[in-house]
C-alpha cells in the first residue's frame, strides 16, 4: 500500500473548446470539494422495519471548483483553455495519484458553469473556474 | 507570458482609471445551467443555458478626479459610454477582457480607526469579450486636420469579425473627433472599415467591424480625425478575439 502527496502527482485533464484534452496540472493547484462519483439514495422505510432502509437512486451530479495562479499562457494556459468552455461540455479527467498504469482515473463529461480571475492587493492574480458534471462518472483506471 | 503579481492589474471604465485605489476586483464569466434530466438517465443530466457574467470591485475611497468615486458620480446606471475593460499585464498583446457594463450599487464602507473603503457593484449586459491590449498607454498625436497613427499591429494573420473596445482617458479635443479604425491585407492598402465619433476625455467606445469578405485582417490601425485642433489622446485599446490559436 502506498500513500501519495498531490504535488507532482495529481493530473488534471481538461477538453479546450476544440475538443482537445488539455494538461492543466501546472496551473490548478486545489479541486473543492474533490472529485468522485456520487449516487443518491431513496428513503423505502416501512412500518415493518426496525431500521431505515433505503435504495440506491440515480448517480448524482457533482459539482467542482478548480484553482490556481492566472497564466495568460496562449492555448494551453488556464485563461485560454477556460475562458471559452464557459456555457460548453467538455470531457474532464482527473488522475489523483497519478497517470502511471493502474492508478485510479475520473472521467465525465461537464459544463463550465464559470470561469473568474480575481485579483486582490499583495497577492496573486488567481483564477477560479466550475463545473457541473453531466451524465455519469467513469471509475476506472489509466 | 506567465503569472501575474496583482498589480499587473489595470482597470478602465468609461475613460476612468480607478484602479490606483483599487485593492480587490473579481471579473467572472458565468453560465446557468438547467437540469434535464428525464426518466431513461442513469446519471443527472444538465444543459447550460444564460450567460450571467459578474463583476466586483473593492478599494479605498478616493476622491480624485480618476477615482471611483467621479466616475460612479459620471456613470452610476448608465447605459452610455459604459465600456469596462480589464487588463491583466499593461504591455502589447496583454489579455484584455472588455465589455459594456451598468454600475448598480457604490458605497462606502466606514470602521472606526480604519481608511474610509469603497465597494461598487456592477451588471454586465454583454458576455465578457476576451481579447488582447495594445499597452496600457496607446498614445496619438496629431496635428491639425486628419492624423494616422503608426501601426497598432502589423501581423498577417487574419481572424474573423473583431469587437474593439478603446478608453481615453485624457487628451484635448475638437468638437468633430472622431476615432476611424483600419485594416490591411498588406503594408500598403489600408481601408477604413469603422468610425466611432464624438471622442472625447473620458470616453469609452465599443465598435464591431468586419472586412469585406467576412475577415478581418489583423494589420490595424487607428486614426484620429479632428476639426482643426491639434489633439492628444492616451488611453487604452483592446480587440477581441484573442490572438489566433
Amino acid at each position: 500500500m502506498a500513500k501519495f502527496r498531490v504535488a507532482g502527482n495529481t493530473v488534471i485533464n481538461i477538453d479546450d473548446f476544440t475538443g482537445g484534452a488539455r494538461n492543466l496540472s501546472s496551473y490548478i493547484d486545489t479541486i473543492t470539494p474533490g472529485l468522485g462519483k456520487q449516487q443518491a439514495v431513496l428513503d423505502v422505510t416501512a412500518f415493518a422495519d426496525s431500521a431505515e432502509r433505503f435504495i440506491a437512486g440515480i448517480e448524482e451530479s457533482q459539482s467542482w471548483t478548480v484553482q490556481g495562479h492566472f497564466d495568460d499562457t496562449a492555448s494551453t494556459g488556464p485563461d485560454a483553455v477556460l475562458a471559452p468552455l464557459v456555457g460548453t461540455s467538455g470531457t474532464t479527467q482527473f488522475n489523483p495519484v497519478g497517470t502511471a498504469s493502474g492508478a485510479r482515473q475520473f472521467q465525465c463529461e461537464a459544463i463550465c458553469t464559470f470561469y473568474r480571475i480575481t485579483g486582490a492587493v499583495k497577492e496573486r492574480v488567481s483564477f477560479e473556474a466550475g463545473f457541473q458534471q453531466d451524465g455519469t462518472m467513469t471509475v476506472g483506471t489509466n | 507570458m506567465g503569472k501575474f503579481y496583482s498589480n499587473a492589474l489595470r482597470l478602465y471604465w468609461g475613460g476612468f482609471n480607478p484602479g490606483t485605489a483599487t485593492t480587490s476586483a473579481a471579473l467572472g464569466l458565468v453560465s446557468a445551467v438547467v437540469d434535464d434530466t428525464s426518466w431513461g438517465d442513469e446519471a443527472e443530466s444538465f444543459t447550460p443555458t444564460l450567460r450571467q457574467d459578474t463583476l466586483t470591485w473593492a478599494g479605498i475611497f478616493d476622491d480624485g478626479s480618476d477615482s471611483m468615486d467621479a466616475a460612479a458620480t459620471a456613470l452610476l446606471g448608465s447605459s452610455t459610454n459604459n465600456v469596462l475593460s480589464f487588463l491583466v499585464g499593461t504591455g502589447t498583446g496583454s489579455i484584455a477582457y472588455a465589455g459594456t457594463i451598468i454600475q448598480t450599487v457604490v458605497r462606502a464602507p466606514v470602521t472606526f480607526n480604519e481608511l474610509v473603503r469603497h465597494e461598487a457593484e456592477f451588471q454586465p449586459d454583454q458576455p465578457w469579450d476576451r481579447g488582447f491590449s495594445y499597452g496600457e498607454a496607446t498614445s496619438i498625436t496629431t496635428a491639425t486636420g486628419s492624423g494616422t497613427t503608426g501601426t497598432i499591429d502589423n501581423s498577417a494573420i487574419s481572424t474573423a469579425t473583431a469587437a474593439w473596445y478603446l478608453q481615453v482617458t485624457t487628451g484635448s479635443f475638437g468638437a468633430g473627433t472622431a476615432i476611424v479604425y483600419l485594416q490591411a491585407a498588406t503594408t500598403s492598402d489600408w481601408i477604413d472599415i469603422a468610425t466611432a465619433g464624438g471622442i472625447n476625455a473620458r470616453t469609452s467606445v465599443r465598435v464591431l467591424t468586419t472586412g469585406s469578405a467576412g475577415t478581418i485582417h489583423r494589420r490595424t490601425r487607428m486614426r484620429v480625425e479632428n476639426d482643426g485642433t491639434s489633439i492628444t489622446i492616451a488611453g487604452v485599446l483592446s480587440r477581441s478575439p484573442s490572438s489566433p490559436t
